[in-house]
């Protein structure tokens, strides 16, 4: 009866997770057998399974314990003598007293069933447990019984779990490979940046969410079919898309990597979305090359007409040398504050501007800009700004966003311009208006954008940031400004900052 | 007697740049600053060469080409193309266009005499000469 028991759980054995060691041992076992008297065999499995690392039981088809090993007595709490004889059912949690009511039917065909589930120790603790469980039979190969294997894998899930954490914690999107090149794990970030749940990742083939593209040198199946994989980025300067499960592609960089899984060294690919790093990528190329744009005109001019008057001051005409002068000083001026302004956008956007927050009066802040930039011949500029009215801001600063929104209205706007303030509970709204043509709709949305010139941009001067060195600074200290379209024809610009108390 | 030059130019200051510097050098210089005028001024009075910005409001430097070479009286113009933008799109299309050469924004006096002085050398029917394009 030993050796038959002993068979059965040595085929238990040689099927669990971690059998790979004793499945040897299995095979030296049953050699034995084969080649020495029943006895020994019977002897050296009964020895195997008694020290076996793992918990190993035995039940009759009624369910009563009839082995109890070592390791059963050290995981569960009881000892042999308390174990033997008992119903198996003493193991178990209450809401899992009849997890196999059909196991006995089950074991009649199959040789073993594995589950994951939870017990009970003798002191009323739960135990996370790997179960392996296979048929015992009698010599006439009648089933007379089933061995219980028990594996505790709380440590595993504390691994696993721990796993998972560092997975979330992670940045990017990380996807765990089948070595069938299936989606295997995902963390959450993978379902936000591919945009549907983690049930409709796994299981697919990774080509599903990151498609092959035959500009790429190396594929990724490529790179994941290397041995042995190495740790490595994928894609860099490269045009990789990730695809959404709605269809929509975005670009990405990979990296590779490996995992040590239960299943084995998995590889990883870690996914970063790099729309916005491409779109800022964008925005600085494109700002280098408008900025040198718009310093082309000044220059042209100051070296054109500084070389021209060097050579030539003497045959040129009185007038000529005089409008060459004026145009000589006009483009210094332009290139000036045009470098004036990308100094302190830079200054601002990297957080190296100082702002003196002050309550600032703004109908005598209008007087002085007003003063300072009058408007030019045949335009008016009407006041609406009730005398108390105050706001907290740099007052050199709000000094600067009026005096470039009334330049522009001066530059772009019609002949009356109005400025005015209102004053709500918490807030001023500031709008600086014009009955002039307006923004041109397909324009506005661009407007506060650096070098996003409109259309009058090349018979107007103007160094194309002023707007956008004016959201900067009104945003910096909290405050809001856009643009409204007026009815039926003007420019309306609006700030909204903080009331002072 | 002075050769004549129209500048088709929208930036005043670069038409006055341009201006003054060919003046000295004893040039006749017309400023338009549209693709309109530069049209009408063709049909007045012909220029020896003519310089025209690409990026014009209304109809553009190339159109103005186009329509030039569309017309059998000025298909052997000396035409310069200025621009800012040297892309290779605009080169050859100026080149497919038959201009005479090509300044890029900005260039210096040295290179719009020397390009000036280049293109009225050649005989009309030398035009385009393409290894300036």
């Amino acid at each position: 009866m030993v050796s038959t028991w002993g068979a059965a759980i040595l085929d238990a054995m040689a099927t669990t997770p971690e059998g790979l060691s004793v499945a040897s041992s299995s095979s030296i076992a049953r050699r034995n057998t084969a080649t020495y008297p029943h006895i020994q065999g019977d002897a050296a499995l009964a020895a195997v399974v008694e020290f076996s690392g793992d918990a190993i039981l035995s039940k009759d088809l009624n369910g009563v314990i009839s082995t109890w090993n070592r390791a059963a007595e050290r995981l569960y709490g009881y000892s042999a003598g308390e174990a033997i004889g008992q119903h198996i059912s003493m193991l178990r949690p209450s809401d899992r007293l009849h997890e196999f009511p059909h196991l006995f039917d089950r074991l009649r065909t199959e040789t073993r069933i594995a589950l994951e589930t939870v017990r009970v120790r003798k002191d009323g603790l739960p135990l996370d447990l790997a179960l392996t469980i296979s048929p015992i039979r009698d010599q006439r190969g009648e089933l007379v019984g089933a061995s219980e294997m028990a594996h505790d894998i709380a440590e595993r899930h504390q691994t696993e779990n721990d796993l998972r954490a560092f997975l979330e914690v992670a940045p990017d999107a990380i996807i765990v490979i089948d070595h069938d090149g299936a989606i295997n794990a995902v963390n959450t970030q993978a379902e936000v940046m591919f945009g549907c749940a983690a049930d409709d990742l796994i299981g697919q083939p990774l080509g599903t969410f990151l498609p092959e593209r035959s500009d790429v040198g190396e594929t990724i199946s490529q790179a994941l079919a290397a041995k042995p994989l190495k740790l490595r980025p994928m894609g860099t300067g490269l045009e990789v898309f990730g695809r959404r499960c709605d269809g929509t592609e975005f670009p990405v960089d990979i990296q590779l990597s490996t995992l040590p899984t239960k299943n084995g060294v998995l590889p990883v690919a870690a996914i970063r979305d790099v729309t916005e790093r491409q779109r800022l990528e964008h925005l600085r190329d494109n700002f280098i090359g408008n900025a040198a744009h718009e310093l082309r005109t000044p220059l042209t001019t100051l070296a054109g007409l500084g070389e021209t008057l060097a050579r030539s001051y003497d045959v040129m005409a009185r007038d000529d040398i005089e409008t060459a002068f004026a145009a000589m000083a006009r483009q210094g001026e332009r290139a000036r504050v045009l470098i004036a302004n990308l100094l302190d956008l830079s200054n601002i956007e990297g957080g190296r501007a100082d702002f003196t927050i002050a309550d600032v009066q703004i109908v005598s802040l209008v007087d002085r800009v007003l003063e300072s930039t009058p408007p030019p011949q045949g335009t008016v500029v009407t006041v609406d700004v009730p005398d108390d009215l105050g706001v907290r801001f740099d007052p050199g600063r709000l000094e600067q966003v009026v005096t470039n929104l009334l330049v522009n209205g001066y530059r772009y706007g019609g002949k009356r311009i109005l400025v005015a303030a209102q004053g709500e509970q918490v807030d001023v709204v500031l709008t600086v208006s014009d009955d002039g043509a307006g923004v041109a709709p397909d324009f506005v949305p661009a407007l506060f954008e650096p070098f996003t010139r409109g259309k009058q941009a090349n018979v107007v001067r103007g160094s194309g940031i002023g707007l956008a060195l004016c959201r900067r600074l009104v945003k910096s200290m909290g405050g809001d400004i856009w643009y409204e379209g007026l009815a039926p024809h003007g420019a309306s610009f609006r700030i909204r900052l903080r009331r002072s108390s | 007697m002075s050769k004549t030059v129209l500048v088709v130019e929208d930036e005043a200051d670069i038409m006055l740049t341009v201006r003054l510097t060919l003046q000295v050098e004893g040039y006749r210089v017309h400023g338009v600053s549209t693709g309109e005028e530069a049209l009408s001024f063709f049909a007045r009075t012909p220029p020896d060469v003519t310089i025209l910005d690409i990026g014009l409001p209304g109809i553009d430097g190339l159109e103005v080409v186009r329509r030039l070479r569309a017309d059998p009286r000025h298909h052997q113009a000396r035409l310069i193309i200025s621009s800012a933008h040297a892309s290779g799109d605009v080169r050859r299309l100026t080149e497919a266009l038959r201009c005479s050469a090509y300044l890029t924004k900005p260039f210096s006096t040295e290179e719009l005499i020397q390009t000036v002085r280049d293109v009225l050398a050649r005989r009309p029917d030398e035009q385009p000469a393409t290894e300036t394009l």
